[in-house]
């Protein structure tokens, strides 16, 4: 029942958000103007040594996809909250659903709603005349990775939310967590360019594993290697932020 | 139907929500917990509803228990939240289904209960609009259709008149009797309301501070009062006492007293005895100037329980800087005054003497209003003010001491002094901690809007008609 009890509230879910198409719009405009503007500032970080893409803007595209989702699912919580306060969560909850699909269904749509700007932003890769993998396996592997982030982060976010079961505070926790983990990962710059500290932080940084297996797919060699480890990692975060949020949700509930 | 022993919630803080709560629901029956803001009534209706957990004792519900087997009881109970969880972006037929889904019903047959409820409580013609449209009534009726969709034995309803106006509430109590009477669901009702609670439950339990004080039918917990009160005013002072002695006689006052405007009768059934009243009087040709005919009201009722009105109990909102604040965020902030190093809560001086010159001020003042605080003042009218104050710690309503030795003591003191009572003192010296109650002359202020009066009946002549016979029927249905 697990299955089809996430499958009902996520289709609710996109409903909503397909309702209000402009949300995901606005979501878009950010990431796309940092596309544009950030492929142009960088443009002569290509010539650098042993740079791995052909342009900067190459090297950035998967960088500005994970950008994407930290920046969507950070604030996943915050609806929650509003479910919540409003009733809709106990309605949920004194239905003979699996407990699990309410945070499920909606982590699976935060990432969703991510998904549908990263598709658009591919687009306007491709467009750019940005240098893509055309196999469309890659494309779509690189995204699952991608989605999986999402997944991850938009669960650390709702479980931040139980926990704080204020607004204001997550989003100053989310803004907190969102640039440094971003900078501490080869989003914008190859890691080995990284002071030696930095490097050690994007070691264990998991928006690194997730951009790196991400670029792999789209826009580097495909290395499934590569691609593998980084995946394996970004999957790991998600079970465990997700693990946790549910049980920091059951708990909350008790 | 609802079976519930000995429950206990304490929260983390340590809160101790509901302490040691036990009854019972009958199936068919529609049971109402009254109680004012924080009196534990939400947090029972959620244990009872799987939504969260108790700390200790046991309760199930459509005979099964709500920890062990709480998929069981949530198959067989409907639950309406204080806040409509619909959603606003939703139509009224995708609520529905939706909700419909999670109780895991399938096509037609989930498309025909929709259609079936939406039907029931008239929502049909606004089925595919958004339920941010709908007015506070209708989003109410879709949050009841939500939770019935699956045909629920026991329908649990939190507050569910909250915020809505006199027509809406009234449009919703027709609703629940008809559910309980078309249906036959339980339903288990949360209500500050007390003439809700009075005119929709069958049985009432009164709950204060997580303590159920009281079950029984209204009428039951009503009679557990003096009864019907009427107040005869009589110009003509001297024909007061005849008045007062004529009636004492009769066989239907179970007490009489005389008042400053005339005589109070205590009596069982105060309508049906207004005539024979005016018989009893007319024989010796007593001019009656007015009569007030005063019934016993819940309030009432939870005065006697808890010693005081459900009206004074202030609602302790826990402000959304309290998770910070730590768990005793109300020691300070949220407290109520209780009087500074010279004045206590009621504004009564604490010096001994100032407080005699006070009180005597109180008595040539309003000698009505503050009996327990006017020496002065006639006793009678003090016990005539049955509806305001029921005692406190110390002393009963009377005035009578509630400790068996200081009972005697004032007994003998009565006698010898006739009417001198050591309740003054009492009063003065723990002043502090009484919430100096006034007496309230008539019970119940609200006096109806535009469209209902006072008890609830339409104003319009073609709607009482048509309410006099639902009214009719649903008791008949009792």
């Amino acid at each position: 029942m697990f299955a089809a009890d996430t499958y009902h509230l996520f289709a609710k879910y996109m409903r909503i958000t397909w309702r209000m198409p402009m949300w995901t719009l606005f979501g878009l405009a950010q990431p796309l103007i940092w596309l544009l503007i950030f492929s142009d500032l960088f443009s002569g970080m290509a010539e650098l040594q042993g740079w791995p893409t052909t342009s900067y803007a190459n090297f950035f595209l998967p960088g500005v996809m994970v950008m994407t989702v930290l920046f969507g699912s950070a604030w996943a919580g915050v609806s929650l909250l509003r479910e919540i306060n409003f009733g809709m969560v106990d309605k949920m909850m004194v239905t003979p659903i699996h407990r699990g699909s309410v945070l499920f269904s909606r982590v699976l749509h935060s990432a969703a709603t991510v998904m549908i700007q990263c598709v658009v932003l591919l687009a306007v890769a491709f467009v750019m005349g940005l240098d893509l993998n055309v196999s469309p396996a890659q494309l779509v592997a690189g995204l699952v990775a991608v989605w999986t982030l999402g997944i991850g982060f938009a669960a650390l976010s709702n479980g931040i939310a139980i926990v704080l079961r204020r607004e204001e505070p997550l989003v100053v926790v989310g803004n907190f967590l969102t640039l440094p983990l971003m900078f501490f990962s080869s989003a914008m710059m190859p890691v080995k360019y990284m002071p030696e500290w930095i490097q050690w932080c994007a070691v264990v940084n998991p928006i690194n594993y997730a951009v790196e297996a991400a670029r792999t797919m789209l826009v580097g060699k495909g290395d499934w290697a590569v691609y593998g480890q980084g995946f394996a990692v970004v999957l790991a975060f998600a079970a465990v932020t997700f693990a946790w949020a549910n049980f920091t949700f059951m708990r909350s509930r008790a | 139907m609802i079976q519930v022993d000995g429950l206990v919630k304490v929260y983390r803080g340590g809160k101790r929500s509901v302490d040691g709560v036990s009854f019972q629901v009958a199936a068919g029956e529609v049971f109402a917990f009254l109680g004012p803001n924080g009196a534990g009534k939400s947090t029972t209706a959620k244990i009872l509803t799987t939504l969260m957990a108790p700390t200790a004792g046991t309760a199930r519900v459509a005979g099964h228990d709500v920890v062990r087997e709480s998929r069981q009881v949530r198959e067989r109970i409907g639950y309406v939240a204080q806040s409509t969880g619909i959603d606003y972006f939703m139509t009224g037929r995708e609520n529905l289904t939706l909700i419909g889904h999670l109780y895991h019903l399938k096509g037609d047959a989930l498309a025909r209960r929709v259609d079936e409820m939406l039907a029931y409580f008239g929502l049909t013609e606004v089925a595919d609009q958004m339920a941010a449209s709908y007015s506070g009534g209708m989003q109410r009726k879709l949050d009841i259709a939500t939770s019935l969709l699956h045909e629920p034995k026991v329908l649990f309803l939190d507050e569910p008149t909250l915020g809505l106006d006199a027509q809406s509430r009234i449009d919703l109590w027709d609703y629940v009797r008809k559910l309980n009477a078309d249906l036959g669901v339980t339903v288990f009702l949360t209500t500050h309301y007390l003439d809700e609670a009075d005119r929709l439950a069958h049985r009432v339990g009164i709950i204060d501070r997580g303590v159920l004080q009281a079950v029984g039918t209204p009428g039951e917990l009503k009679d557990m009062l003096k009864g019907d009160s009427i107040a005869v005013a009589i110009e003509d002072e001297k024909a007061r006492s005849r008045a007062h002695a004529l009636i004492g006689a009769a066989p239907f006052a179970k007490e009489v007293l005389e008042e400053e405007e005339g005589v109070r009768v205590y009596v069982d059934n105060g309508g049906e005895t207004v005539a024979d009243l005016f018989a009893v009087l007319a024989k010796d040709g007593i001019r009656v100037k007015s009569v007030t005919l005063a019934r016993p009201t819940l309030d009432d009722v939870f005065i006697k329980f808890t010693g005081r009105s459900m009206d004074k109990v202030e609602e302790k909102v826990r402000p959304w800087w309290a998770q910070w604040a730590g768990d005793n965020w109300d020691q300070q902030g949220g407290e109520e005054w209780k009087g500074n190093k010279w004045v206590d809560a009621d504004g009564s001086p604490k010096d001994k003497e100032a407080f005699e010159a006070w009180t005597r001020e109180q008595a040539a003042e309003e000698p009505d209003t503050a009996p327990e605080t006017a020496p002065d003042a006639p006793r009678k009218a003090s016990s005539g003010q049955d509806a305001g104050w029921a005692g406190n710690e110390w002393v009963n309503a009377d005035g009578t001491p509630k400790d068996p030795e200081a009972f005697a003591a004032w007994a003998g003191g009565e006698a010898a002094d006739g009417g001198e009572t050591p309740k003054e003192e009492a009063v003065s010296e723990e002043k502090r901690d009484d919430e100096a109650p006034k007496g309230k002359a008539q019970p119940g202020g609200w006096a109806g809007n535009e469209w209902v009066n006072a008890d609830g009946t339409p104003k319009d002549p073609e709607a009482m008609a048509k309410w006099l016979k639902e009214t009719g029927a649903s008791k008949g249905s009792k």
